[in-house]
């Protein structure tokens, strides 16, 4: 698989978690960018126009299912823009929070701890599709 | 119908034996046409004399109105008519109104009887101008009135009051002996005339101090002192002319009379004041008892006041938590019942009716066993035992319903308390486990994930050969980090539990105040490579009471959440010295401080709990654990914020000592 020419934000307060993300995803050929806050994501989102945000839900300023549906709305009836797939990676594993993510527009849900492998494996999914 | 609305049958009823006739009349006419009906006793001055046996009817009365679903109502008055009409009228202005109005007429004999309107028609004629209809109704048999000597007490008489009615007369025989002595023949002649105001005044003194006997005994004393000592023939009993037999005469009857109304007057104020006292008693009891928290408690005070109030043996029973049907448990626990006793309060408890002496339901028991009846039904059973100089009255047996009411909502209100905060508390414990759970599985599973997703990179890369010794580096030394701060939330979590559990023991020991901070600097030089550690320097001349494993976690936990909390390259402070009457560390750092809201909640493990995932993890209960380890070393621990920016915590210890001074001390 190759990510090459992808642009992927990852939004978590978790620095070692951030580390490992653009570790694995550079090396697949994605352009990788990182927030640590939910701000501070919404604005590199609107700079960088991803084709996936990676997005953790226990952010420090605001909570991750709040900042979903503004990211989604960021691209909205835009048609020049391509609505970036949204992968949330949290630890909670409500079956509420799961389908309140989803309505929300989260494409994927991922909890931690995880392989790296399954992740790229559920990346790839979303931007290359099932081949 | 509301019940409010519908239109009521009063009934007036005295001591009168028939007065059931009334009560069962009242009944029937308010079940036949769905009316309420109330049952009103006019208590005047004359109440308080009433004989035993009038007083345990009434209450037998009151009894059986309740029984019979009316309401019974003792209002207090001057006169009978006056409080007829006085509740009729505040009973319609309270926006009731009245179908008819019941009033018993006695066949009186007498005299009189057929010169003056009876009671019954008088009050008719007050109530003229009310809208409704007045049925007088005729009972058979003597109204009962109290006699004139029964509105007198006879059995408070103690022989001291004789003796101070004796003591009286001989102190007004002494002033008129006085004056004789002193005063000349020529301006005054002392005779019975004149003196007879001094024995009037005494006798008057008696029976207003001392009730009605000693009133008399001081009457017929002067009667005899005047006559011996001051009409002729002197110093002799008899009496020479008709003028001084008149006057004596006069004498008497108006020394009889004053003393009569004397003693009757004291009797109704007695009456009155007994009455005030019991509504005081009443009022401080449950003001008393209210203050209870527990049950045990509640019984106790009640107990205790009730008996002193009443004096009378009290005692509540109340059934077990297992046999809720049963009555079972007794408070106080040495009181003895007999099997009619027993039938008596069973009785009670099984129809919640008053039972035993003085009620419907005697049960030939000494006992008066009232049900505590709340808005849940009832709860236990107040039995008062009932001596044999104690009358039971209206007014008695109403104060004893009262108090059952009373004691029944003071327990009901501790109960529902009780159970309010066991719920309450259950549903703490509960949201706090269910925090604690998403807590610690956030706080355990992101360093976790931070490991595995390295590890995995790792494997991946190397694996695919694409892993270069730099970023092999980086992903071992994340994976490491992350690691230890795994380490360090799972001790916080076990110490955390051992400190609350009492399990850890401090052992105290006299410190140099450097000694704990060596360790730190070389402990935590991986954490702190991103800031500048800056230790005051040693100062060997003070030695603090601690413990100083404990110190040296609680200041590394503080050094590294001030690392954890302030930019890169930023310093982090750390001095000590005297501070009050202690010692005390103050770490300080140049981040944002923390907001004024938050000075509190920072140590507070539970706080941290509510954050669930969006703090950096691992965080938050190393304060808690700080301050509680502080704590245990009878210490404390703060944090302000710095006027130049940043948090500073100050961790304080109440005993140190100053080894020069000390030694100073020693040599000279």
């Amino acid at each position: 698989m190759t990510l090459a020419g992808k642009h992927i934000v990852a939004i978590d307060d978790t620095q070692s978690i951030r580390t490992f993300l653009r570790v694995s995803l550079e090396d697949e050929g994605a352009h990788f960018y990182e927030a640590a806050t939910a701000q501070e994501g919404y604005e590199l989102c609107q700079k960088v126009k991803p084709h996936l945000i990676v997005l953790d839900l226990g952010l420090p300023d605001m909570d991750g299912l709040d900042l979903l549906p503004r990211l989604k709305e960021l691209f909205a009836g835009n048609d020049e823009l391509i609505t970036p797939r949204v992968l949330v990676l949290t630890v909670r594993k409500g079956r509420k929070t799961i389908e309140e993510a989803c309505s929300k527009g989260a494409d994927s849900y991922l909890t931690k701890p995880f392989m790296v492998d399954d992740l790229l494996d559920v990346i790839d999914e979303e931007l290359n599709g099932l081949n | 119908m509301d019940s409010d609305q519908k239109q009521t049958v009063l009934v007036f009823v005295n001591a009168h034996p028939k007065s059931h006739v009334l009560i069962r009349t009242a009944s029937n006419t308010a079940k036949e046409n769905n009316l309420n009906w109330v049952a009103v006793y006019i208590e005047t001055p004359d109440h308080a004399s009433l004989d035993s046996e009038a007083q345990a009817r009434l209450l037998r009365f009151s009894t059986l109105v309740e029984r019979l679903g009316g309401q019974f109502h003792q209002v207090e008055s001057k006169t009978v008519i006056d409080g007829i009409v006085a509740f009729v009228e505040g009973y319609i202005e309270s926006g009731k109104s009245i179908k008819n109005v019941i009033i018993g007429q006695s066949s009186e004999e007498g005299f009189f009887a057929e010169l003056r309107a009876s009671l019954a028609e008088r009050a008719a004629r007050e109530l003229r101008h009310v809208d409704t209809a007045v049925q007088i109704f005729p009972l058979s048999g003597n109204f009962y009135t109290p006699s004139w000597f029964e509105r007198f007490r006879f059995r408070d008489i103690q022989f001291a009051d004789i003796g101070y009615a004796v003591l009286f007369v001989a102190l007004a025989l002494l002033a008129t002996e006085t004056l004789k002595y002193f005063v000349s023949t020529t301006e005054w002649w002392i005779n019975e005339h004149n003196v007879m105001g001094f024995f009037l005044t005494a006798c008057v003194i008696t029976a207003l101090r001392y009730g009605l006997i000693p009133g008399l005994v001081s009457a017929l004393l002067s009667f005899t002192c005047i006559n011996y000592f001051y009409s002729a023939p002197f110093y002799n009993f008899g009496i020479d002319n008709s003028a001084d037999g008149v006057s004596l005469s006069i004498f008497l009857v108006t020394a009889l009379i004053v003393s009569l109304m004397g003693a009757y007057s004291r009797a109704s104020n007695k009456a009155l004041m007994r009455k005030e006292r019991r509504s005081q008693a009443l009022y401080s009891v449950l003001r008393i008892a209210t203050t209870a928290n527990t049950r045990k408690e509640a019984l106790r005070i009640l107990h205790g006041e009730l008996s002193k109030l009443l004096e009378l043996k009290v005692a509540f029973f109340t059934p077990s938590l297992m046999r809720p049907e049963e009555i079972s448990m007794v408070y106080p626990e040495d009181i003895e019942l007999s099997e009619n006793d027993k039938n008596a309060l069973n009785h009670c408890w099984t129809h919640t009716r008053t039972t035993g002496l003085g009620s419907l339901n005697r049960h030939d028991s000494n006992w008066r066993f009232e049900p505590m009846i709340t808005s849940k039904g009832d709860i236990g059973v107040l039995g008062i035992k009932i001596n044999d100089n104690t009358i039971i009255d209206a007014s008695l047996g109403r104060l004893i319903t009262a108090l059952a009411d009373q004691a029944a909502s003071i327990l009901e209100r501790i109960e529902l308390t009780k159970l309010m905060g066991e719920s309450r508390m259950r549903e703490e414990q509960e949201k706090l486990r269910s925090m604690l759970l998403s807590s610690v599985s956030h706080d355990l599973k992101t360093p976790l994930a931070s490991i595995i997703g390295s590890l995995s990179v790792y494997k991946r890369m190397r694996k695919s050969d694409r892993l270069s010794p730099e970023i092999a580096d980086e992903l071992t030394e994340t994976a490491l980090d992350e690691a230890q701060r795994l380490d360090s939330f799972i001790s916080n979590i076990l110490d955390m539990t051992r400190i609350e559990s009492g399990e850890i023991e401090f052992n105290k020991d006299w410190v140099t105040p450097y000694e704990p901070l060596a360790a730190i600097k070389k402990r935590l030089r991986q954490r702190l490579r991103y800031h500048k550690l800056e230790i005051a320097t040693d100062e060997t001349e003070y030695e603090v009471e601690m413990d100083q494993m404990m110190t040296e976690q609680i200041l590394q936990n503080l050094i590294d959440n001030a690392a954890k909390y302030s930019p890169a390259n930023t310093e982090i402070q750390v001095s000590f010295g005297p501070d009050g009457k202690g010692f005390s560390y103050k770490i300080r750092d140049q981040g944002k401080g923390i907001p004024d809201d938050k000075f509190e909640a920072i140590f507070d493990k539970y706080e941290r709990l509510k954050l669930t995932d969006s703090q950096i993890a691992g965080t938050g209960l190393g304060l808690a654990i700080c301050k509680a380890s502080m704590e245990k070393q009878k210490g404390r621990i703060e944090v302000s914020n710095h006027e130049d920016g940043g948090a500073v915590f100050t961790v304080w210890f109440p005993k140190y000592r100053n080894l020069i001074e000390e030694k100073r001390a020693l040599n000279s």
